[in-house]
């Protein structure tokens, strides 16, 4: 629930953010960077919180 | 040569086989603790909402770190494009074994939308280097391309990974690349169903010499979905099903054989799933018999009525009753109408959800009206009393 919560919370900053930022270029870095933690901080919680099937 | 071994692809399997045997009280509790052990992987998994995560993810930040890398070097023309499109792709697909040899993921997501966007790169690459040269016909030679490589490509994923989506991925593709040549609408959809019909003869081989040990579970799920696909493209109504189905006009002698053979494949596929106790053939005949039922009316050329439904409805449920009884009479094969498997139940539901998808609107039903709603004046609180109507 937590990793969901997080997950839409990261959609909807992405979304304000993505009207703020008009260059391409910097919209592209932002996806990569912020992507690339929310993929991390996935597999971090997953694995601290998460237990077998 | 795949990158999972047999052993593990088994042993995954075999567990999940037994999870869900305990689950639907098949085994107690202490035996399945008993046998899991045995089919334990040394390989990384995830549940199935966290694979979908990262495989979004995955997906955005490669396509996201493509183009920003083709924005940064200014690549524009054609043959460039289509050689950095090509070394990205590759580029995923070494990513993908990175990710698999050093952290052991298993249907992790994020390999998986490595895998996929190699494929994806790959087949735009291939498209990207047949536009300058349109020899089939203009504007359509990248297409059916692209179409190629991507199967080839969903195939290599498949071959490599395992990634059944791959190999559906790759069947459709290559089926649809008929559509890109220009010849009559009868020819494509004969080419397309054709090409469907080897995948379903391949792939049964297949399937029944493994029966549904690995991979041959794998071959089964292919060999429903290309008996789906040559029906789909024999059926010249879908599009009255749901207008996701361009609409060709074609009549004659293939109209007519169509219509004969959309009548011939349902029963035919459950004859042989019933025969081979083959449940992804059957589960697909099935509704391939209803999608035959539900397009017989425009086929014929009648006329839709807003009771069709409901006497569509009302014979299903009269045939489902009956064939309850049948199967409860006495033993029919090991064949019943009983749910054995907690699977099974969250499969229903699932159908049932995913029905709201479905546009229904009644025939008949006029959605334009020609007089939309006007207010002629009334006070609030006043009940209209007030206005001239």
């Amino acid at each position: 629930v937590d990793i969901q919560h997080s997950f839409f919370g990261y959609i909807a900053i992405s979304v304000e953010v993505s009207r703020a930022i008009s260059n391409d270029s910097a919209m592209l870095l932002y996806i990569v960077i912020t992507g690339s933690a929310v993929i991390l901080m996935v597999v971090v919680l997953a694995r601290r919180f998460g237990r077998e099937e | 040569v795949r990158k999972y071994g047999d052993d593990e692809e088994r042993a995954i399997r075999a567990e999940r086989i037994v999870r869900e045997w305990t689950r639907s009280g098949l085994l107690e509790q202490a035996q399945g603790d008993r046998i899991l052990p045995q089919f334990k992987v040394e390989l990384r998994r995830t549940n199935l909402f966290l694979r979908l995560i990262m495989f979004g993810f995955g997906l955005l930040i490669i396509g996201a770190a493509v183009a920003l890398a083709g924005i940064t070097f200014k690549i524009h023309n054609d043959v460039p494009l289509a050689m950095f499109c090509l070394f990205t792709g590759a580029g995923c697909f070494v990513l993908t074994e990175f990710l698999i040899a050093n952290f052991r993921l298993y249907r992790f997501g994020v390999e998986e939308a490595a895998a996929v966007a190699g494929g994806i790169l790959v087949s735009l690459s291939a498209a990207v280097f047949a536009s300058p040269y349109h020899s089939i016909a203009a504007g359509q030679m990248e297409i059916f391309v692209a179409a190629v490589a991507g199967a080839a490509a969903g195939f290599f994923v498949y071959a490599r990974f395992g990634y059944l989506y791959a190999a559906i991925a790759a069947i459709a593709s290559m089926s649809a690349a008929p559509f890109a040549i220009d010849a009559p609408p009868a020819t494509h959809r004969a080419v397309s169903a054709g090409l469907m019909l080897a995948v379903f003869i391949i792939a049964r081989r297949q399937r029944r010499k493994l029966n549904d040990e690995f991979p041959g579970d794998d071959y089964g799920m292919i060999q429903a979905t290309a008996w789906v696909g040559v029906y789909a493209y024999v059926n010249l109504q879908l599009e009255s099903v749901e207008s996701l189905f361009r609409y060709t006009t074609i009549t004659g002698r293939f109209y007519w054989f169509t219509f004969v053979v959309i009548w011939l494949l349902p029963p035919i596929g459950v004859v042989l799933a019933i025969r081979d106790r083959d449940r992804p053939l059957l589960d697909a005949s099935i509704v391939l018999a209803l999608v035959t039922l539900a397009t017989n009316k425009p086929y014929l050329g009648g006329a839709r009525q807003s009771w069709d439904p409901i006497v569509f409805g009302v014979v299903l449920i009269g045939i489902a009753v009956a064939l309850r009884r049948w199967l409860s009479t006495k033993d029919r094969n090991g064949f019943t109408a009983g749910r054995i498997l907690i699977s099974e139940k969250r499969g229903i539901s699932a159908v049932g959800t995913a029905s709201v998808l479905l546009r229904t609107v009644p025939p008949g039903a006029d959605t334009n009206s020609p007089r939309p709603f006007e207010g002629e004046g009334g006070r609030s609180g006043g009940a209209g009393a007030s206005g001239s109507f």
